[in-house]
Protein backbone atom coordinates (compact mmCIF):
# COMPACT_ATOMS: atom_id res chain seq x y z
CA UNK A 1 0.00 0.00 0.00
CA UNK A 2 1.59 3.20 -1.04
CA UNK A 3 1.51 6.12 1.84
CA UNK A 4 -0.04 9.09 0.81
CA UNK A 5 2.11 12.33 1.03
CA UNK A 6 -0.10 13.85 3.77
CA UNK A 7 0.06 10.40 5.93
CA UNK A 8 3.70 10.24 5.28
CA UNK A 9 3.97 13.80 6.79
CA UNK A 10 1.84 12.94 9.92
CA UNK A 11 4.15 10.42 10.46
CA UNK A 12 6.92 12.79 11.19
CA UNK A 13 4.86 15.43 12.70
CA UNK A 14 4.22 11.99 14.83
CA UNK A 15 7.85 11.78 15.52
CA UNK A 16 8.40 15.37 16.81
CA UNK A 17 9.39 16.91 13.29
CA UNK A 18 7.46 20.32 13.37
CA UNK A 19 8.61 20.95 9.76
CA UNK A 20 6.14 18.42 8.75
CA UNK A 21 3.53 19.85 10.74
CA UNK A 22 4.43 23.05 8.40
CA UNK A 23 4.07 21.41 5.37
CA UNK A 24 0.59 20.18 6.12
CA UNK A 25 -0.50 23.01 7.21
CA UNK A 26 0.21 24.90 3.91
CA UNK A 27 -1.22 21.76 1.74
CA UNK A 28 -4.48 22.04 3.87
CA UNK A 29 -5.19 25.53 5.22
CA UNK A 30 -6.65 26.77 2.30
CA UNK A 31 -9.20 24.18 1.77
CA UNK A 32 -10.06 23.63 5.26
CA UNK A 33 -10.84 27.39 5.77
CA UNK A 34 -12.55 27.42 2.22
CA UNK A 35 -14.76 24.17 3.40
CA UNK A 36 -15.63 25.63 7.21
CA UNK A 37 -16.53 29.08 5.10
CA UNK A 38 -19.05 26.99 3.44
CA UNK A 39 -20.11 24.70 5.77
CA UNK A 40 -21.12 28.33 8.55
CA UNK A 41 -21.04 30.70 6.29
CA UNK A 42 -19.05 33.26 8.76
CA UNK A 43 -15.72 34.03 7.68
CA UNK A 44 -14.16 34.50 11.38
CA UNK A 45 -16.20 31.57 12.63
CA UNK A 46 -14.55 29.57 9.29
CA UNK A 47 -11.32 30.46 10.82
CA UNK A 48 -11.60 29.42 14.36
CA UNK A 49 -12.72 26.31 13.35
CA UNK A 50 -9.77 25.52 10.85
CA UNK A 51 -7.45 26.63 13.56
CA UNK A 52 -9.26 24.19 15.95
CA UNK A 53 -8.23 21.66 13.21
CA UNK A 54 -5.27 22.40 13.20
CA UNK A 55 -4.61 22.55 17.04
CA UNK A 56 -6.58 19.30 17.50
CA UNK A 57 -4.35 17.26 14.42
CA UNK A 58 -1.24 18.37 16.40
CA UNK A 59 -2.38 17.84 20.58
CA UNK A 60 -3.28 14.09 18.84
CA UNK A 61 0.15 13.55 16.96
CA UNK A 62 1.03 10.78 19.56
CA UNK A 63 -1.97 8.84 19.34
CA UNK A 64 -2.42 9.38 15.36
CA UNK A 65 -2.06 5.80 13.69
CA UNK A 66 -2.31 5.60 10.05
CA UNK A 67 -5.61 3.21 9.51
CA UNK A 68 -7.28 5.52 7.05
CA UNK A 69 -6.05 8.48 4.53
CA UNK A 70 -5.05 11.66 6.20
CA UNK A 71 -7.30 13.71 4.71
CA UNK A 72 -10.30 11.06 6.33
CA UNK A 73 -9.14 11.70 9.39
CA UNK A 74 -8.49 15.41 8.93
CA UNK A 75 -12.12 15.87 7.56
CA UNK A 76 -14.17 14.30 10.21
CA UNK A 77 -12.41 16.06 12.52
CA UNK A 78 -13.39 19.14 10.56
CA UNK A 79 -16.91 17.82 9.86
CA UNK A 80 -17.47 17.29 13.29
CA UNK A 81 -16.47 21.01 14.03
CA UNK A 82 -18.53 22.89 11.77
CA UNK A 83 -21.74 20.44 12.33
CA UNK A 84 -21.37 21.50 16.03
CA UNK A 85 -21.08 25.09 15.26
CA UNK A 86 -23.91 24.67 13.27
CA UNK A 87 -26.21 23.19 16.08
CA UNK A 88 -24.58 25.97 18.46
CA UNK A 89 -25.71 28.78 16.37
CA UNK A 90 -29.15 27.28 15.83
CA UNK A 91 -29.40 26.91 19.30
CA UNK A 92 -28.34 30.43 20.05
CA UNK A 93 -30.45 31.55 17.07
CA UNK A 94 -33.88 30.07 18.53
CA UNK A 95 -33.02 31.58 21.97
CA UNK A 96 -32.26 34.95 20.58
CA UNK A 97 -35.69 34.68 18.17
CA UNK A 98 -37.62 32.94 21.52
CA UNK A 99 -36.07 36.35 23.27
CA UNK A 100 -37.29 38.73 20.81
CA UNK A 101 -40.36 37.34 20.63
CA UNK A 102 -41.46 37.63 24.36
CA UNK A 103 -40.13 40.93 24.48
CA UNK A 104 -42.22 41.82 21.60
CA UNK A 105 -45.33 40.09 23.50
CA UNK A 106 -44.75 42.13 26.53
CA UNK A 107 -43.42 45.97 25.18
CA UNK A 108 -43.89 46.03 21.60
CA UNK A 109 -40.08 47.17 21.37
CA UNK A 110 -38.67 46.98 18.15
CA UNK A 111 -37.62 43.27 15.92
CA UNK A 112 -33.88 42.66 17.19
CA UNK A 113 -31.69 43.17 13.97
CA UNK A 114 -31.52 40.63 11.58
CA UNK A 115 -27.76 38.58 11.56
CA UNK A 116 -28.05 37.91 7.94
CA UNK A 117 -25.56 41.12 7.44
CA UNK A 118 -23.09 39.44 9.39
CA UNK A 119 -22.87 36.97 7.58
CA UNK A 120 -21.31 38.93 4.76
CA UNK A 121 -18.21 39.63 6.91
CA UNK A 122 -14.83 39.13 4.65
CA UNK A 123 -16.66 37.73 1.61
CA UNK A 124 -16.92 39.80 -1.68
CA UNK A 125 -19.41 37.65 -3.78
CA UNK A 126 -20.95 37.86 -6.53
CA UNK A 127 -25.03 38.10 -6.66
CA UNK A 128 -24.66 34.36 -8.56
CA UNK A 129 -22.19 33.23 -5.57
CA UNK A 130 -24.79 34.51 -3.31
CA UNK A 131 -27.45 32.17 -4.66
CA UNK A 132 -25.55 29.39 -4.85
CA UNK A 133 -24.24 29.97 -1.42
CA UNK A 134 -27.89 30.54 -0.34
CA UNK A 135 -28.80 27.65 -1.74
CA UNK A 136 -26.13 25.07 -0.75
CA UNK A 137 -26.81 26.13 3.19
CA UNK A 138 -30.21 25.95 2.78
CA UNK A 139 -29.59 22.14 2.44
CA UNK A 140 -29.94 19.88 5.84
CA UNK A 141 -26.95 19.86 7.44
CA UNK A 142 -25.71 16.15 6.01
CA UNK A 143 -26.36 17.29 2.31
CA UNK A 144 -24.71 20.09 3.17
CA UNK A 145 -21.75 18.76 4.23
CA UNK A 146 -21.54 15.88 1.24
CA UNK A 147 -22.13 18.17 -1.47
CA UNK A 148 -19.18 20.36 -0.22
CA UNK A 149 -17.04 17.47 0.56
CA UNK A 150 -17.79 16.12 -2.85
CA UNK A 151 -18.14 18.72 -5.17
CA UNK A 152 -15.75 21.73 -3.39
CA UNK A 153 -13.26 19.81 -1.28
CA UNK A 154 -12.81 16.87 -3.87
CA UNK A 155 -13.03 14.10 -1.11
CA UNK A 156 -14.53 10.41 -2.67
CA UNK A 157 -17.56 8.61 -1.93
CA UNK A 158 -15.83 5.67 0.30
CA UNK A 159 -13.67 8.63 2.41
CA UNK A 160 -17.08 10.85 2.67
CA UNK A 161 -19.02 7.58 3.74
CA UNK A 162 -16.23 7.40 6.81
CA UNK A 163 -16.32 10.85 7.26
CA UNK A 164 -20.01 11.24 7.61
CA UNK A 165 -19.92 7.85 9.33
CA UNK A 166 -22.72 6.55 6.86
CA UNK A 167 -22.48 3.96 4.32
CA UNK A 168 -21.33 4.60 0.53
CA UNK A 169 -25.00 4.11 -0.31
CA UNK A 170 -25.94 6.26 1.77
CA UNK A 171 -23.58 9.21 0.66
CA UNK A 172 -24.91 8.72 -2.60
CA UNK A 173 -27.93 8.85 -1.76
CA UNK A 174 -27.48 12.18 0.08
CA UNK A 175 -25.96 13.69 -2.64
CA UNK A 176 -29.01 12.67 -5.36
CA UNK A 177 -31.00 14.31 -2.89
CA UNK A 178 -29.22 17.63 -2.23
CA UNK A 179 -28.79 17.71 -6.31
CA UNK A 180 -32.57 17.63 -6.37
CA UNK A 181 -32.63 20.14 -3.92
CA UNK A 182 -30.04 22.79 -5.36
CA UNK A 183 -31.72 21.80 -8.68
CA UNK A 184 -34.79 23.70 -7.71
CA UNK A 185 -32.91 26.59 -5.74
CA UNK A 186 -31.25 27.11 -8.38
CA UNK A 187 -33.93 26.45 -11.53
CA UNK A 188 -33.03 30.50 -12.43
CA UNK A 189 -29.28 29.87 -12.95
CA UNK A 190 -29.85 26.93 -14.60
CA UNK A 191 -31.53 28.55 -17.12
CA UNK A 192 -29.08 30.84 -18.39
CA UNK A 193 -30.84 33.76 -16.68
CA UNK A 194 -28.98 36.39 -15.06
CA UNK A 195 -29.80 37.90 -11.43
CA UNK B 1 -32.01 0.02 -22.62
CA UNK B 2 -35.26 1.84 -21.52
CA UNK B 3 -34.85 5.12 -20.43
CA UNK B 4 -32.74 5.84 -16.84
CA UNK B 5 -34.25 7.34 -13.90
CA UNK B 6 -32.70 10.62 -12.51
CA UNK B 7 -31.23 8.70 -10.04
CA UNK B 8 -29.47 6.22 -12.44
CA UNK B 9 -28.93 9.45 -15.07
CA UNK B 10 -27.26 11.58 -11.54
CA UNK B 11 -24.98 8.21 -10.83
CA UNK B 12 -23.96 8.39 -14.29
CA UNK B 13 -23.21 12.37 -14.58
CA UNK B 14 -20.90 11.72 -11.16
CA UNK B 15 -18.86 8.66 -11.90
CA UNK B 16 -21.08 6.33 -9.54
CA UNK B 17 -21.42 3.63 -12.14
CA UNK B 18 -19.32 0.91 -12.86
CA UNK B 19 -17.73 0.61 -15.98
CA UNK B 20 -19.71 -1.69 -18.01
CA UNK B 21 -22.80 -0.25 -16.84
CA UNK B 22 -21.33 3.55 -17.49
CA UNK B 23 -20.63 2.50 -21.39
CA UNK B 24 -24.22 1.23 -21.49
CA UNK B 25 -25.77 4.21 -19.96
CA UNK B 26 -23.57 6.27 -22.28
CA UNK B 27 -24.94 4.45 -25.36
CA UNK B 28 -28.72 5.27 -24.44
CA UNK B 29 -28.12 8.25 -23.57
CA UNK B 30 -26.42 9.03 -26.87
CA UNK B 31 -30.17 7.72 -28.27
CA UNK B 32 -32.20 9.03 -26.18
CA UNK B 33 -33.44 12.64 -25.86
CA UNK B 34 -35.05 12.90 -22.68
CA UNK B 35 -31.84 11.36 -20.63
CA UNK B 36 -29.62 13.00 -22.59
CA UNK B 37 -31.24 15.85 -21.07
CA UNK B 38 -31.69 15.35 -17.53
CA UNK B 39 -28.13 14.23 -17.88
CA UNK B 40 -27.24 17.95 -19.16
CA UNK B 41 -28.97 19.34 -16.40
CA UNK B 42 -27.15 17.87 -13.54
CA UNK B 43 -24.30 18.36 -15.72
CA UNK B 44 -25.30 22.11 -15.91
CA UNK B 45 -25.72 22.19 -11.89
CA UNK B 46 -22.67 20.80 -11.60
CA UNK B 47 -21.59 23.69 -13.49
CA UNK B 48 -23.51 26.60 -11.46
CA UNK B 49 -22.01 24.81 -8.15
CA UNK B 50 -18.59 25.43 -9.56
CA UNK B 51 -18.98 29.31 -9.62
CA UNK B 52 -18.76 29.22 -5.70
CA UNK B 53 -15.24 30.37 -5.56
CA UNK B 54 -13.18 29.22 -2.44
CA UNK B 55 -12.31 31.95 0.34
CA UNK B 56 -8.37 32.75 1.14
CA UNK B 57 -7.35 32.44 4.41
CA UNK B 58 -6.60 35.84 6.14
CA UNK B 59 -3.36 36.90 6.83
CA UNK B 60 -2.96 36.40 10.00
CA UNK B 61 -4.27 32.54 9.91
CA UNK B 62 -0.87 31.59 10.67
CA UNK B 63 0.17 33.61 13.54
CA UNK B 64 -2.91 33.71 15.10
CA UNK B 65 -2.47 29.44 15.04
CA UNK B 66 1.41 29.64 15.99
CA UNK B 67 0.42 31.22 18.93
CA UNK B 68 -2.20 28.87 20.10
CA UNK B 69 -0.17 26.13 19.42
CA UNK B 70 2.76 28.03 21.64
CA UNK B 71 0.02 28.14 24.29
CA UNK B 72 -1.54 24.79 23.47
CA UNK B 73 2.04 23.08 22.52
CA UNK B 74 5.10 21.69 24.80
CA UNK B 75 5.00 23.93 27.05
CA UNK B 76 1.08 23.97 27.73
CA UNK B 77 0.08 20.88 30.79
CA UNK B 78 -2.04 19.52 28.55
CA UNK B 79 0.76 19.33 25.91
CA UNK B 80 2.64 16.98 28.43
CA UNK B 81 -0.29 15.23 29.63
CA UNK B 82 -1.33 14.07 25.87
CA UNK B 83 2.39 13.64 25.05
CA UNK B 84 2.55 10.89 28.28
CA UNK B 85 0.58 7.68 27.30
CA UNK B 86 -0.06 6.46 30.64
CA UNK B 87 -1.27 9.96 31.51
CA UNK B 88 -4.44 8.83 30.38
CA UNK B 89 -4.77 6.36 33.41
CA UNK B 90 -3.78 9.08 35.86
CA UNK B 91 -7.64 10.37 36.55
CA UNK B 92 -9.43 7.13 36.29
CA UNK B 93 -6.76 5.57 39.16
CA UNK B 94 -6.93 8.78 41.18
CA UNK B 95 -10.92 8.24 41.22
CA UNK B 96 -10.47 4.22 41.88
CA UNK B 97 -7.91 5.10 44.69
CA UNK B 98 -10.07 7.73 46.07
CA UNK B 99 -13.55 5.30 46.29
CA UNK B 100 -10.79 2.66 48.14
CA UNK B 101 -9.79 4.77 50.55
CA UNK B 102 -13.26 6.14 51.39
CA UNK B 103 -14.62 2.49 51.90
CA UNK B 104 -11.76 1.48 54.00
CA UNK B 105 -12.77 4.27 56.43
CA UNK B 106 -16.07 4.08 56.24
CA UNK B 107 -15.93 -0.09 57.15
CA UNK B 108 -13.53 0.77 60.31
CA UNK B 109 -15.55 0.20 63.42
CA UNK B 110 -15.98 3.57 65.32
CA UNK B 111 -14.36 3.12 69.06
CA UNK B 112 -16.57 3.01 71.54
CA UNK B 113 -17.63 6.12 73.32
CA UNK B 114 -15.73 7.26 75.58
CA UNK B 115 -16.50 8.92 79.44
CA UNK B 116 -16.19 12.42 78.67
CA UNK B 117 -12.45 13.02 80.67
CA UNK B 118 -12.52 16.40 82.56
CA UNK B 119 -8.86 17.44 83.34
CA UNK B 120 -8.05 17.20 86.23
CA UNK B 121 -4.44 17.83 87.94
CA UNK B 122 -3.36 15.35 90.24
CA UNK B 123 -3.46 16.62 93.75
CA UNK B 124 0.14 16.09 94.73
CA UNK B 125 0.90 18.47 91.52
CA UNK B 126 -1.59 21.52 92.78
CA UNK B 127 0.19 24.75 93.09
CA UNK B 128 -1.27 25.43 96.86
CA UNK B 129 -0.03 29.29 98.10
CA UNK B 130 2.59 28.83 99.87
CA UNK B 131 3.07 31.45 103.18
CA UNK B 132 5.53 34.26 103.16
CA UNK B 133 8.88 32.98 104.69
CA UNK B 134 8.60 35.75 106.34
CA UNK B 135 5.45 35.57 107.66
CA UNK B 136 5.35 34.34 111.67
CA UNK B 137 3.49 30.61 111.55
CA UNK B 138 2.05 31.34 114.98
CA UNK B 139 -1.04 32.47 114.70
CA UNK B 140 -2.10 30.83 111.68
CA UNK B 141 -3.60 28.01 113.13
CA UNK B 142 -2.86 24.49 111.29
CA UNK B 143 -4.64 25.98 108.16
CA UNK B 144 -1.59 25.22 105.96
CA UNK B 145 -0.93 22.30 107.23
CA UNK B 146 -4.80 21.60 106.81
CA UNK B 147 -4.87 21.99 102.92
CA UNK B 148 -1.36 19.77 102.52
CA UNK B 149 -3.67 17.17 104.65
CA UNK B 150 -7.28 17.13 102.96
CA UNK B 151 -6.72 16.63 99.32
CA UNK B 152 -5.40 12.68 99.94
CA UNK B 153 -8.45 12.47 102.68
CA UNK B 154 -11.25 11.56 100.45
CA UNK B 155 -9.26 9.58 98.19
CA UNK B 156 -7.74 7.72 100.99
CA UNK B 157 -11.16 6.65 101.97
CA UNK B 158 -12.67 5.96 98.95
CA UNK B 159 -9.37 3.69 97.64
CA UNK B 160 -7.83 2.77 100.99
CA UNK B 161 -5.17 4.83 100.67
CA UNK B 162 -3.68 2.29 97.62
CA UNK B 163 -1.91 5.06 94.77
CA UNK B 164 -3.76 2.69 91.90
CA UNK B 165 -6.66 3.71 93.25
CA UNK B 166 -5.64 6.74 93.28
CA UNK B 167 -5.31 6.47 89.68
CA UNK B 168 -8.19 5.24 88.65
CA UNK B 169 -10.18 7.88 90.35
CA UNK B 170 -8.85 10.66 88.20
CA UNK B 171 -9.61 8.93 84.82
CA UNK B 172 -12.41 6.93 85.30
CA UNK B 173 -15.43 7.77 87.38
CA UNK B 174 -17.58 10.30 86.90
CA UNK B 175 -19.19 10.49 90.30
CA UNK B 176 -15.33 10.16 92.06
CA UNK B 177 -14.52 13.29 89.90
CA UNK B 178 -17.37 15.03 90.89
CA UNK B 179 -16.49 14.23 94.48
CA UNK B 180 -12.97 15.46 93.66
CA UNK B 181 -14.54 18.66 92.32
CA UNK B 182 -16.72 19.42 95.15
CA UNK B 183 -13.45 18.59 97.39
CA UNK B 184 -11.38 21.38 95.14
CA UNK B 185 -14.16 23.75 95.71
CA UNK B 186 -14.15 23.28 99.44
CA UNK B 187 -10.06 23.62 99.38
CA UNK B 188 -10.18 26.49 97.05
CA UNK B 189 -13.20 28.24 100.05
CA UNK B 190 -10.63 27.28 102.43
CA UNK B 191 -7.39 29.25 100.88
CA UNK B 192 -9.92 32.13 100.09
CA UNK B 193 -11.67 32.13 103.86
CA UNK B 194 -8.10 32.08 104.85
CA UNK B 195 -6.43 34.96 102.79
CA UNK B 196 -7.89 37.99 104.36
CA UNK B 197 -7.06 36.97 107.76
CA UNK B 198 -3.25 36.51 106.51
CA UNK B 199 -3.47 39.84 105.09
CA UNK B 200 -4.64 41.27 108.25
CA UNK B 201 -1.97 39.69 110.21
CA UNK B 202 0.48 41.48 107.24
CA UNK B 203 -1.46 44.66 107.63
CA UNK B 204 -0.59 44.55 111.07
Amino acid sequence: MAIDRDLELMLRVRQGDAESFDLLLNRHRGPLVSFFSRMVRDQALAEDLAQEVFLRVYQARHRYQPEARFTTWLYRIATNLALNALRDRKGIRAAVEGEAEASQAESKVERLPDSQPTAEQGMMLTEREKTIRQAVQSLPENQRAAVILHKYQDVGYRQIAKILGVSEGAVKSLLFRAHENLRIRLEPLLRGGQL
Amino acid sequence: MNCMDRGQLFSLAHHMLDAGEETAARAHVAECTRCRQVLEEFERLDAVLGEWKPVEPSPWFDVRLRAALAVEGEGGWRGKLAAMQWARWLVPAAVVAALVFAVVVMRQPSPPPQPVARQTTPRSQRIVPAPPASQPEAGRGSAPATLAQKPSAPIEGIGAGSAALREKDETTGEDDLKALEDYDMLANFDVLSELPSREKRVAN
